[in-house]
């Protein structure tokens, strides 16, 4: 019979129970265990005679209730400041400071009879770059609700603003670690600033096949999501990923790459992005937006992007996949300080490189719900791509966005038109004079980049 | 975690100071044979496998049936088996299948499967059973990924009830995981029970393990296991007693048992009620064994404070089971004061989860 310790070694009552004092405050079962086998196994019986104890300063179970308390208190604070500064007009929830320490205290939480993190309470963030394209903002640049966690076990987090994710799933991929490219650079910085800052969202749509969505379906929806989500594991290919019931996983660690977005840009009021797995973090909704034309069938437009697809009547996403997606973005612009303008779908930021064409990848290219999440529509805003690098579009491109062509790209052409003629410059010229800032910025990218670049 | 701002206090023993002290300077990451520390719960019915997943505090479980049938050799057949990837092994004129495809194919064939444990211990009426066990271990955990990584085994306590010992079924099994290079140790399954799930209570109280083949039973006060011991009555005696009584295939008193049970509700039928009568037979059987035991041995410390029962394994499951305890027990005059019986987080998984734990411990 194994035993791990001999009982007759046991010391005597007093210190026992000062054993038990101790051992309180520690939650882990194996530092617990190593401790309890410390203290019995060093015991020694003479001097034992000689201890005197004093009392700890706060018990676990004091500790808890201690805890729980400054809980209470901290989210009763964090409503008076919110409704104080709301009242003021201005939101800015200052609050959130005083708990910016992250605390690992384990507490017991008495509804879920187990061991759980305190709350992990997410400061708003301090403000950041503006974004650009200000004139068609009509959202705070800034989220203005604090979230935060207010649980945490082996498989789920759970957050104040009702977000769950199940994280049992998470997989490592490489750190975060891109070039910070100032905005105003026209040649490859000479001295590359290296960050690990997550500066936005991607918004993504699986474009994968889908069963109807009906109760006598359920098992088969189930497990079509749980094959896609080996997929996505086994690719890296998403951060998050919000099934057809709107549940949330976290399947790629948020400091970590994904390889979610391809060749891509998006600019804000300070920086160029080009490389978004390592910048943005990518959120793919289970769903599709655009199904086969079978008619079509078999013609490309010389990249191997066949032309047989056509825009669906109405996306696939649910309402309850968005209401889920809106939480868990809401959390995230909370956490990293996300400004809305960063907050995109795919298709707005993919790009051919080699051709300098927009619209590469064209997941969430129509009827994003911007408003619901607080956004601006950007849509109707300028594409960077277009704006600061001269990139254009192809009638592959208008035959496939047949009457869903997005007027930010009239506007972005108008911009560059406008820009041209203010260096008396003809269109075509300026436009390759970008275009080769672009390329000489690409290349210095991909030799930088050991990630990988196509998604 | 620990918390690292507290100190304990002014003045007290030094060595308990210093353990405490140890703890708070000990790094949070543990080492890699830790972190690669494996926990195996070797049951009746099944083994289940417990280790460390990525991502802080998460573990990943794999179980496999510890079941086997034979069939006859054909060339189809083993192709059959390996485009499935059911666990195989050939043996003269038969290929051995074991594992959970064992169930697959017991019920295309529609008969019953074979069992390589009985009663907690490896089969002895079965000649294939130390071959089957190993092929099962040996696909789960292929070898250890560094030399020495810690690993525990769970093995029952002595029966009460029965004329056997455990000391072949142990040296077998970690003969075995040495050869493979662990540095493995067995652990009772009823103290495994006890690391699993009375952390909050320092290891203190009783771990009940009500599996297939037995129970097993650990009080333990403060880590230190005081008493251990196992009864013969399991799940599978339950099943056998009332297929014997209702005339019906143990197949489907185990269906019945595992999918529709409820003891806090009326009997509908026969069977439910002759389940609910070996039921109560096995709880008051294992109450009365850990009342006894108590009573007979002299060396448990004085408990100020009532001591929890946590109930754990397959056997426990149905609902109506802990209810149903905790009536037993008020009938009975406990000699020990019982804070609470619950039931664990995961009873298929809390033995292993323990093990786990046993093996960090000793990494």
């Amino acid at each position: 019979m194994a035993e791990l310790f001999e009982p007759e070694k046991l010391p005597p009552k007093s210190y026992r129970l000062r054993i038990e004092k101790l051992a309180e405050q520690i939650t882990d079962p194996v530092q617990k265990l190593k401790f309890l086998n410390k203290a019995l196994a060093d015991y020694n019986r003479e001097k034992d005679q000689q201890i005197e104890f004093v009392e700890l300063p706060m018990g676990n179970g004091r500790r808890r209730t201690f805890f729980m308390v400054i809980l209470g208190l901290a989210a009763l604070a964090g409503g008076v400041g919110a409704f104080v500064a709301f009242s003021q007009g201005k939101i800015k929830l200052t609050i959130a400071r005083h708990f910016q320490t992250r605390t690992e205290q384990m507490v017991y939480h008495p509804m879920a009879d187990t061991t759980i993190e305190t709350a992990a309470i997410e400061p708003l963030p301090e403000k950041g770059p503006e974004v650009h394209q200000p004139e068609t903002a009509v959202f705070p640049e800034y989220p203005d609700t604090l979230v935060w966690m207010i649980e945490k076990t082996n498989e789920s987090e759970y957050y104040s603003n009702r977000l769950r994710i199940f994280t049992s799933q998470t997989i490592e991929n490489i750190p975060r670690n891109y070039q910070q490219i100032p905005l105003a650079a026209t040649d490859p910085p000479q001295t590359p600033g290296m960050t690990d800052k997550v500066a936005g969202i991607l918004f993504h749509a699986s474009e994968s096949d889908i069963y109807a969505f009906q109760p006598e379906m359920t098992q088969s929806i189930k497990e079509y999501s749980r094959l896609l989500i080996r997929y996505i594991r086994e690719k890296k290919a998403y951060h998050y990923f919000i099934d057809r019931f709107g549940q949330v996983y976290r399947l790629v660690r948020e400091d970590h790459a994904a390889f979610h977005a391809g060749n891509s840009i998006w600019t804000d009021t300070e920086s160029i992005y080009l490389d978004l797995n390592h910048a943005f973090i990518g959120i793919c909704f289970e769903g599709k937006d655009f199904k086969n034309n079978h008619r079509r069938k078999g013609r490309t437009n010389g990249n191997g992007n066949s032309t047989h697809i056509v825009p669906m009547d109405k996306s696939s996403i649910s309402e309850t996949q968005l209401r889920s997606g809106k939480e868990l973005t809401d959390w995230l612009r909370v956490k990293y300080g996300i400004p809305q303008g960063n907050c995109v779908p795919h298709c707005l930021v993919s790009v051919n490189p080699y051709d300098l064409l927009i619209g590469h990848h064209l997941d969430l290219s129509y009827d994003f719900p911007f408003d619901m999440f607080g956004l601006s529509n950007k849509y109707q805003e300028r594409i960077p791509a277009i704006t600061e690098f001269g990139f254009s579009y192809n009638n592959y491109f208008t035959e496939i966005m047949k009457g869903r062509i997005w007027p930010g790209i009239a506007l972005s052409e108008e911009d560059l038109k406008k820009r041209a003629d203010e260096r008396k410059m003809p269109l075509k010229e300026y436009r390759r004079l970008l275009n080769n800032q672009f390329k000489k910025l690409f290349e210095q990218q991909k030799g930088r980049n050991h990630t990988k670049i196509e998604s | 975690m620990v918390d690292k701002n507290k100190k304990p206090f002014k003045k007290d023993n030094p060595e308990m100071v210093e353990a405490f002290e140890q703890i708070l300077k000990a790094p949070e990451a543990n080492s890699e044979l830790t972190q690669n520390a494996i926990g195996v719960d070797i049951g009746t019915s099944k083994t289940v496998f417990a280790m460390n997943g990525k991502g802080n505090g998460h573990k990943d479980y794999f179980s496999q049936l510890n079941a086997f049938i034979a069939v006859p050799y054909s060339r189809f057949t083993e192709n059959i088996l390996k485009q499935n990837k059911i666990h195989h092994y050939k043996l003269a004129d038969s290929l051995i299948v074991y594992g959970d495809g064992a169930e697959v194919f017991a019920n295309m064939l529609n008969t019953e499967t074979r069992r390589p444990m009985r009663n907690g211990l490896l089969n002895a009426k079965e000649a294939n059973a130390i071959e089957i066990m190993k092929g099962i271990l040996n696909d789960m955990i292929p070898s250890a990924p560094f030399p020495n990584t810690p690993l525990c085994f769970s093995i029952p306590g002595v029966p009460k009830d029965a004329a056997t010992d455990i000391i072949y079924h142990e040296a077998i099994l970690k003969r075995h995981l040495d050869e493979k290079g662990f540095k493995s140790r067995s652990i009772n399954e009823g103290m495994a029970i006890i690391f699993s799930e009375l952390e909050r209570e320092n290891f203190t109280g009783f771990g009940v393990s009500c599996g297939g083949g037995m129970c097993n039973v650990c009080l333990s006060y403060l880590s230190i296991p005081h008493i251990t011991f196992s009864i013969t009555k399991g799940g599978d005696h339950i099943d056998d007693a009332v297929a014997s009584v209702t005339n019906e295939v143990n197949t489907r008193i185990r269906d019945i048992k595992e999918n529709q049970l409820d003891l806090l509700a009326n009997p509908d039928n026969e069977i439910e009620d002759a389940l609910q009568i070996y039921y109560d037979d096995l709880i008051r059987t294992l109450i009365r064994t850990m009342k006894e035991s108590i009573e007979q041995t002299s060396k448990i410390p004085k408990v100020d404070a009532p001591i929890p029962i946590v109930l754990s394994g397959g056997t426990a499951k149905p609902n109506g089971f802990k209810e149903r305890f905790e009536n037993c027990l008020k009938e009975v005059n406990f000699p020990l004061e019982i804070s609470e019986v619950r039931l664990a987080k995961d009873p298929l998984r809390a033995t292993a989860n323990g093990a786990l734990i046993a093996a960090m411990f000793e990494g």
